[in-house]
């Protein structure tokens, strides 16, 4: 192998359509920082509290709703419980139902809007009127009426949440996965494989969701955040999990009056909140112009 | 004269109909028998004659689909455990049974839908309301509804304007401090859930300064908060689209002639980008409800604001049915209706969708 044969190998070598993307990703600030802070409050949320040997559990009734101090960074809450560890643990729950609820929102809307695309014609139609309509749904009626399937012991369950959740969240995921199906389903290597026999099923499974992969993945970058929002939602109603931080911040907003302000139960699990769908939201957006460039361009 | 219909005679026949049975439906609680006819089956008749094609397909669909959702919402209820009668504890089964049976409960889901339809179209009637006592859904909704549309018109008013402002700005100019300083707005507004936003505007406006009141509702100034609240995270996404679209448009050879005969910049951007511009927006805003009226639930409770949202969301946890059921129509019959007028507006903005006659 003398130096030139390796000289030419590497000036040959192509970039993959993900090479390309994370380099563009990479140019992108916001979306890094955002990474970045993404990943310091995940690990926060799932390593903090036995690391920094937090207690979210141990009542001090002693010393309910005391100021943040040294002791207690965030403060305590009613029952003088360590807030920080409360909310460490309430963002536990927001992430898991997020994932969760966009697994199966991904799954249903992948397959609904492959299968109305790959078919096309009356199924396509029916199907796609359906979408349409429950588009013009008012969503948290379903998933109202969904959570109600289960009782109150359920509640700390997380399972009914994220389903209910899931249930609603596939509508878009399966117009953009139809969209590009139906680009596709025409193209040469569709035909080659079908003139070789190969299954519908196979069809879609190996060669047209393959090719559907970037709109996936930023589509459910962009639903986890959506769905920890119903899902604080659900909990200000009344309806979700346990311990999230929507019912966090939901149970502080009930004690907000003019007589006793106890802000730092308010404030905290916001700001958490906010920054966390504020990175999502941001990563989603640079995931988008990173894979697509034509669309930020135009 | 009738070219329309000659063209779609089956078609137009069905929708003309399904027009006059909604038209029948809302006008006879509040009409005489024959009025309530003659009005129905008027209306029905002059659209099956004369109202655009657009209209007749989506009443087509739209009115089956919203049986199927009746009955799915019925389903739901029906196999969610508790049932209305819950609360009374201990009460002999014989007084549930004689209750269900006065409410007109059927055991079976499907019964009961063929019930609640027939009430629904021969008499108009959305049925008692089982946790109100002594109260119809009609009593109980009819006082709601005006609050919740003036709430949900003032919000989408309100985030009309800030975002089509923010977002016309930063998609005149892309890539400038402007565009990346209303986009990052628009992100925040986006990113935090509404009640969020309420909270903290009722710290500021409310609790620390005194200038607004707490929660409630009598007065414009009862009004004030929750429709900010309720607005902000509209009015980003509008912000969002608008910006797409105004960046699109402006790379049009059109806006280039404007400019080369000399235009000033603030005609260019208000008369001719302007109008292609807001399409994203006008077409979002069908949707769009929807997703205000999602927030609506939160922001009435929030601010203790007298609107249906509560109905629904009590309703629910009580499983009152017909709460539930009447609320659900009312809200579907708003979006749709909404999603219509959206289309008309399309075709009215962009003169590319108008079909040719």
């Amino acid at each position: 192998m003398s130096a030139a044969d390796t000289v030419e190998t590497k000036a040959v070598k192509g970039t993959s359509l993900w090479q390309d993307a994370m380099r563009r990703l990479r140019k992108n600030q916001a979306a890094i920082i955002s990474l970045i802070v993404l990943v310091i409050i995940v690990l926060l949320c799932f390593l903090g509290p036995t690391v920094l040997g937090l207690d979210g559990e141990t009542q001090n009734t002693a010393n309910p709703n005391a100021r943040p101090t040294g002791e207690h960074i965030m403060g305590t809450d009613k029952l003088g419980r360590d807030y920080f560890a409360r909310v460490l643990q309430g963002g536990q729950m927001s992430f898991l139902i997020a994932l969760c609820a966009t697994a199966v929102s991904l799954f249903i809307g992948v397959f609904y809007g492959a299968i109305a695309g790959y078919y096309g014609g009356l199924t396509d139609n029916i199907m796609m009127r359906i979408v349409d309509f429950l588009y013009g749904v008012p969503y948290m009626f379903l998933v109202i009426l969904i959570m109600l399937l289960f009782t109150d012991k359920d509640r700390n369950n997380p399972i009914p949440v994220f389903a209910a959740l899931g249930a609603v969240q596939w509508l878009t995921m399966a117009r953009i996965v139809r969209g590009q199906v139906l680009s596709l389903r025409n193209q040469e290597f569709i035909e080659a494989a079908r003139a070789m026999g190969a299954s519908d099923a196979r069809i879609i499974t190996r060669h047209v969701l393959p090719n559907c992969i970037g709109p996936i993945v930023v589509y459910a970058t962009l639903t986890i955040p959506a769905v920890i929002l119903l899902e604080s939602f659900l909990s200000f109603l009344g309806l979700g999990l346990e311990l999230s931080w929507g019912l966090l911040v939901a149970e502080a907003i009930e004690v907000v009056n003019p007589i006793r302000m106890d802000w730092w139960l308010l404030v905290f699990p916001s700001i958490l909140l906010g920054l966390t769908l504020l990175s999502l939201n941001f990563v989603g957006d640079g995931l988008r112009d990173a894979l697509d460039p034509k669309r930020k361009r135009a | 004269m009738f070219d329309r219909f000659k063209e779609a005679p089956l078609a137009r026949t069905v929708g003309g109909l399904f027009i006059a049975l909604i038209v029948w439906v809302i006008a006879r609680g509040q009409l005489s028998l024959e009025g309530a006819l003659v009005l129905s089956l008027g209306i029905g008749a002059l659209a099956a004659l004369f109202v655009a094609d657009i209209l007749i397909s989506r009443v087509i669909w739209t009115v089956p689909m919203v049986a199927v959702l009746i009955q799915f919402s019925i389903i739901l209820m029906f196999l969610a455990p508790g049932d209305p009668f819950a609360s009374e504890k201990n009460a002999p089964e014989a007084v549930v049974q004689q209750q269900k049976e006065q409410y007109g409960i059927d055991p079976s889901p499907f019964t009961f839908f063929g019930r609640y339809m027939k009430n629904l179209i021969v008499d108009g009637y959305l049925g008692p309301s089982i946790s109100w006592r002594g109260r119809s859904v009609t009593d109980l909704l009819m006082p709601a509804l005006p609050v919740s549309m003036s709430l949900g018109l003032l919000a989408l008013t309100i985030a009309s304007g800030i975002g089509l402002l923010l977002g016309l700005r930063a998609g005149v100019k892309p890539n400038s401090f402007t565009d990346y300083s209303s986009m990052g707005l628009a992100l925040i507004g986006i990113s935090l859930p509404n009640f969020v936003i309420g909270a903290f505007l009722m710290l500021m406006l409310a609790i620390w300064t005194g200038w607004l009141p707490v929660a409630g509702w009598g007065s414009y100034r009862h009004l004030i908060m929750p429709a900010i609240t309720l607005a902000l995270p509209f009015a980003a996404y509008i912000a969002r689209l608008a910006r797409s679209g105004a960046v699109e448009v402006m790379h049009e050879d059109y806006i280039r002639t404007a400019r080369a005969k000399g235009l000033p910049e603030r005609e260019v951007v208000g008369k001719h980008a302007f109008k292609l511009s807001i399409l994203p927006v006008v077409s979002f805003l069908g949707p769009g409800t929807a997703n205000l009226m999602t927030g609506s639930f939160v922001v009435e409770i929030l601010f203790g604001v007298p609107g249906m949202g509560q109905y629904f969301v009590k309703g629910a946890i009580n499983r009152d049915y017909y709460v539930v059921l009447g609320t659900l129509l009312i809200y579907v019959f708003i979006v749709v209706t909404m999603n219509l007028l959206v289309d008309l507006a399309y075709s009215w903005l962009d003169p590319r969708v108008r079909k040719t006659t």
